[in-house]
């Protein structure tokens, strides 16, 4: 049925209006019937409060367990015997993969937004500040959830320095729920420094103090083949912990905390980032246009088909936290036994292992999926937008963190992150 | 109005589209990472739809486990005739009739050859729009399997009218008869625990 075959109602249509499958004359139709039909309008609320319900009739699902994968692979291997294929992972060791959960409050038209959301962030500086913005954050959280101590003092000693990445998963409500730790003790950040923009990896690599710039020895089809380099100056901060100010701010909110342990109380923790480098092959223009229109946007969709194929690969020496007497452990068994971490965050990142090494990255459930990869012969981490349409993938190697993250099918990324040179 | 613009990005997904027939084609010539891949891309939006069609958490763990493993299986049978989202889904559904056949679950509504999808708005539905949506949602979990399927598909798994036939294996305008009869029991329901309405 089209909307013309029932010119006078579009009632039946509604449905697929919301979820976007009516083609664009129906759905030109249906918009132009509702703009004179206050009857239709009022369904169409309906539908859509209906459609809002559905979503959060499976917000409570939990994730699949754990498990499931391996029991996969048990009833396949129990039962027959695949031809093996060069590059196959051994029986059971693709990990677990976490998706799940869909945010608070969205909407099912949202997911179209937050494609353009994702399209967009894969762009430009948008593009990079989020990426590495989540590699300082989860440092900054590794160091402040799994570490911390004494500033300036004599006798600092390394005490967070990665040399894997693994991906916690973070619901949205654990997200939220997260402990301010500015409520725990005070942060000393220098002024920021300004990023600059240059155009050739030569520049980039004198720009950031001669760190070696990493070029991809081919490019897909279809990426632009010119690229901008955009060099992130290093950083240093350090955190102060304060029972006295965590206790006035659990109070101020009627909570009670545990305990800080003497040890921890006025100890400090140093955090030193260094340069990185951002390298962005992607049609500027278009790049322009697109986050032009995402900030007025009716019609962000189209912006981001304009997009076309982008590439953003990132390079930065490993975050580094120092400290003068605390143990990365009693660190960890302090900061996750504070209110607003759950049971599940808090077993996810102990699970971690040896958290003075590890470089956690958040991955929140209900936006994006990721799972193991092998690239330039380490472990890294395959992080995909959950609609399907961006993806990155992130590892670390003697000493450096490196990214490459664009709008390519894995196979692409992998291929491209394997012939950086 | 803006989200009637999605088709018009339709074209943005076909390079994904055509990186997950190659998945299949890697799963059929016995490639654990392609299946890996996979999962990785529809496992939520198969497990939402597995859990709101049995209704049960563990149930849909086995279900899913049934279909990952039929996938390993049956890889090599796609042929591109739909998305992969909706082949996917069309094998969980069987999967989840072969498991749930002796527990009796209906799949289908015997009601709704019956009833003519209703092409008129109704002004009672204006309840639906006034609910709060954490009573709507609770009430979604009430109805019958057959209409909690309609809705997921509809507005979880985001599939069009014919996607929705092919998975269910209805003629479109019975998906649009099932969708209007979802939508009034979820009324009903309302009304009945208000105490207003029939």
């Amino acid at each position: 049925m089209t909307a013309e075959a029932n010119f006078d109602h579009v009632v039946p249509m509604l449905p697929a209006f919301i979820n976007g499958t009516l083609d664009r004359l129906e759905a030109g139709q249906v918009r132009q019937h509702l703009m004179r039909c206050a009857g239709c309008r009022a369904e169409l609320a309906a539908w859509e409060a209906v459609g809002d319900a559905a979503w959060a009739a499976t917000e409570q699902a939990r994730l699949p367990s754990a498990e499931l994968w391996g029991r996969v692979w048990n009833e396949i291997d129990g039962s027959e015997t695949p031809a093996p294929v060069a590059g196959a992972l051994p029986r059971g060791s693709p990990e677990p993969l976490r998706l799940g959960a869909r945010s608070n409050g969205a909407p099912p038209r949202q997911r179209w937004n937050e494609r353009m959301t994702t399209m967009l962030r894969l762009s430009s500086r948008r593009v990079s500040r989020p990426i590495w913005g989540t590699v300082a954050a989860a440092a900054l959280a590794g160091a402040l959830i799994l570490t911390p101590v004494g500033g300036y003092a004599e006798g600092l000693i390394t005490i967070f320095q990665p040399k894997q990445i693994v991906a916690v998963p973070i619901t949205p409500d654990e997200m939220q729920s997260l402990p301010d730790l500015a409520d725990y003790g005070t942060v000393n950040q220098p002024a920021h420094q300004k990023s600059q923009r240059v155009t050739s990896a030569a520049a980039a690599s004198a720009a950031a103090g001669g760190m070696k710039v990493l070029v991809p020895g081919a490019l897909p089809s279809g990426v632009p083949t010119t690229a901008t380099f955009e060099v992130i100056p290093g950083e240093s901060g350090s955190f102060t912990f304060s029972s006295a100010k965590a206790q006035a701010a659990a109070a101020a909110k009627g909570k009670t905390l545990p305990a800080m342990p003497a040890n921890i109380d006025g100890s400090s923790i140093q955090i030193t980032t260094g340069p990185a480098v951002v390298t962005v092959y992607a049609n500027q223009q278009a790049l322009s246009q697109a986050a032009s229109e995402a900030r007025t946007s009716e019609n962000t969709e189209s912006a981001a088909a304009n997009l076309g194929p982008t590439l953003i690969i990132g390079q930065t020496t490993a975050p580094e936290v120092k400290s003068t007497g605390v143990s990365v452990i009693e660190l960890e068994d302090y900061l996750l036994a504070q209110p607003g971490i759950s049971p599940d965050l808090a077993n996810a990142i102990k699970a971690i292992g040896d958290p003075s090494s590890t470089l956690p990255i958040p991955i929140p459930v209900n936006k994006a999926v990721s799972h193991p990869v092998t690239v330039q012969g380490v472990q890294g981490l395959s992080v995909a937008d959950s609609t399907g349409l961006g993806g990155g993938i992130l590892w670390q190697k003697d000493g450096s963190v490196y990214g490459v993250a664009g709008t390519l099918p894995e196979s692409q990324l992998v291929a491209i992150a394997n012939s950086l040179h | 109005m803006h989200h009637a613009a999605a088709r018009e990005v339709t074209w943005v997904n076909q390079p994904v589209a055509d990186a997950e027939r190659r998945v299949l084609d890697r799963i059929a010539h016995g490639d654990r990472n392609a299946l890996a891949e996979l999962y990785a891309r529809h496992q939520a939006v198969l497990f939402r739809y597995l859990v709101q069609l049995t209704g049960d958490h563990g149930l849909a763990e086995e279900v899913l486990q049934d279909t990952l493993v039929a996938v390993w299986r049956s890889a090599a049978s796609f042929e591109g005739r739909s998305t992969v989202q909706t082949w996917l889904i069309g094998i969980a559904r069987r999967q989840a009739h072969n498991n749930l056949r002796r527990r009796t679950l209906p799949l289908a509504d015997v009601a709704e050859l019956e009833v003519v999808p209703a092409n008129e708005p109704d002004p009672q539905d204006a309840v639906l729009a006034s609910a709060e949506r954490e009573e709507l949602a609770a009430a979604i979990k009430c109805l019958a399997p057959v209409h909690r399927e309609a809705l997921t598909l509809a507005f979880v798994n985001g599939l069009s009218y014919r996607e929705m036939a092919t998975v269910l294996g209805i003629p479109e305008g019975t998906v649009k008869s099932r969708l209007s009869n979802a939508k009034r029991a979820l009324r009903t329901l309302l009304e009945a625990a208000e105490g207003v309405g029939p």
